[in-house]
């Protein structure tokens, strides 16, 4: 440490003010003091200015290099997706048919259709047999075979309970044709939104989608196997 | 005793018709849907309808509500025949006031089991 800082050091604020008192004693002296408060005050300002500015520029310059980053990041983003849904317009546009025989999934529709119906006649047809079967056993047993009778009444009863599937398989394909007809909506929606059709549908729901029935939610069909409750549980809700 | 069966399938009402007559219940009417079956039984006096539940326009459920809420029906007993098997749909019907709830695919046996336990 130099001499002079050590009286720097050494100077206390009671002998900083009799120093200061005593050269105020003259009017060149409190002159003196206020130039050197004047010239003190504009030094710290500028430095703090210098200082300032600095930082600014510094934080302008990074802020604008990752803000450059992220701009570019997101264009890119933007720019894929709008090419992925172009792509997608114009492969769903090209799902269109020529003819509506050329719909597969109206193909299917029907098919699932004349499943039904062709089923529906098979059983009826089962049906009659084991009716005729029921009448001849009572024929049967009209002649004093009683056992015999009840043997082939019992069988006719399994093929007649055996009928009910045509029920259940009908509910189910039923099922499958309601969720084809609302895909193909969807899907001819979304082709005449895309292909600039007049008169399109728009995005609400189409037409008859919605059951009108208070127990609607309710109405799920048969349950897919294992996710249903048994007889025997139901039965005990019951009590 | 008069039995009225509702079912929209043809097939159903006859089976169900088929089996009442092997346990001696011949006199059977037929409904395919609860507006129909409702009008039968504000004609006509049943001991017990068995119903299935999906149907057009008006469902089993509320063709039992129907029957329920009006004072001449409320003590028909009522047997609901259905494919819809979830706890949810047991518990709804159960609060409607069903007797007996039978899911199908069911037997003959469980059939006359049901009828037997609801006409007592």
């Amino acid at each position: 440490m130099t001499d002079s800082s050590a009286c720097e050091a050494a100077l206390s604020e009671n002998r900083f003010q009799e120093i200061a008192h005593e050269i105020g004693r003259t009017a060149e002296g409190r002159a003196f003091l206020r130039a050197l408060e004047l010239r003190s005050r504009v030094v710290g300002t500028d430095e703090v200015r210098a200082l300032v500015s600095g930082l600014r520029e510094l934080w302008q310059q990074r802020g604008a290099d990752a803000a450059d980053q992220r701009t570019g990041l997101v264009r890119r983003e933007l720019e894929e997706m709008s090419g992925a849904i172009l792509q997608m317009r114009r492969e769903i546009a090209a799902l269109r048919p020529e003819h509506a025989a050329d719909n597969r999934i109206l193909a299917a529709t029907g098919e699932l259709d004349a499943i039904v119906s062709a089923t529906e006649r098979a059983t009826s047809e089962i049906l009659n047999a084991a009716e005729r079967l029921l009448e001849q056993a009572g024929q049967v047993s009209a002649a004093g075979l009683g056992d015999l009778a009840a043997g082939i009444e019992a069988q006719a009863t399994e093929i007649l309970m055996a009928c009910s599937f045509q029920d259940i398989t009908g509910q189910r394909t039923t099922k499958v044709v309601n969720a084809l007809r609302y895909l193909e909506q969807r899907v001819n929606a979304m082709i005449q939104l895309w292909a600039d059709q007049p008169g399109g549908p728009g995005g609400g729901p189409p037409p008859g989608s919605a059951d009108p029935r208070p127990d609607a939610h309710l109405l799920n069909g048969p349950a897919p196997p294992g996710q249903g409750r048994s007889q025997s549980d139901i039965d005990a809700l019951f009590g | 005793m008069k039995i009225l069966v509702v079912d929209d399938y043809a097939t159903m009402r006859r089976i169900v018709r088929n089996l009442l007559s092997q346990i001696g219940h011949l006199d059977v009417e037929e409904a395919g849907d609860g507006i129909v079956a409702l009008q039968k039984l504000r004609e006509t006096q049943f001991g017990l309808v068995i119903s299935d539940w999906n149907m057009e326009p008006m469902t089993g459920l509320q063709l039992l509500k129907e029957v329920r809420a009006d004072n001449k029906l409320s003590g028909t007993p009522f047997i609901m025949v259905t494919a819809e098997s979830k706890t949810e749909n047991v518990v709804a019907a159960k609060q409607a006031g069903v007797n007996n709830y039978i899911v199908k695919p069911f037997n003959a046996d469980t059939l006359k089991q049901k009828i037997a336990s609801v006409l007592g």
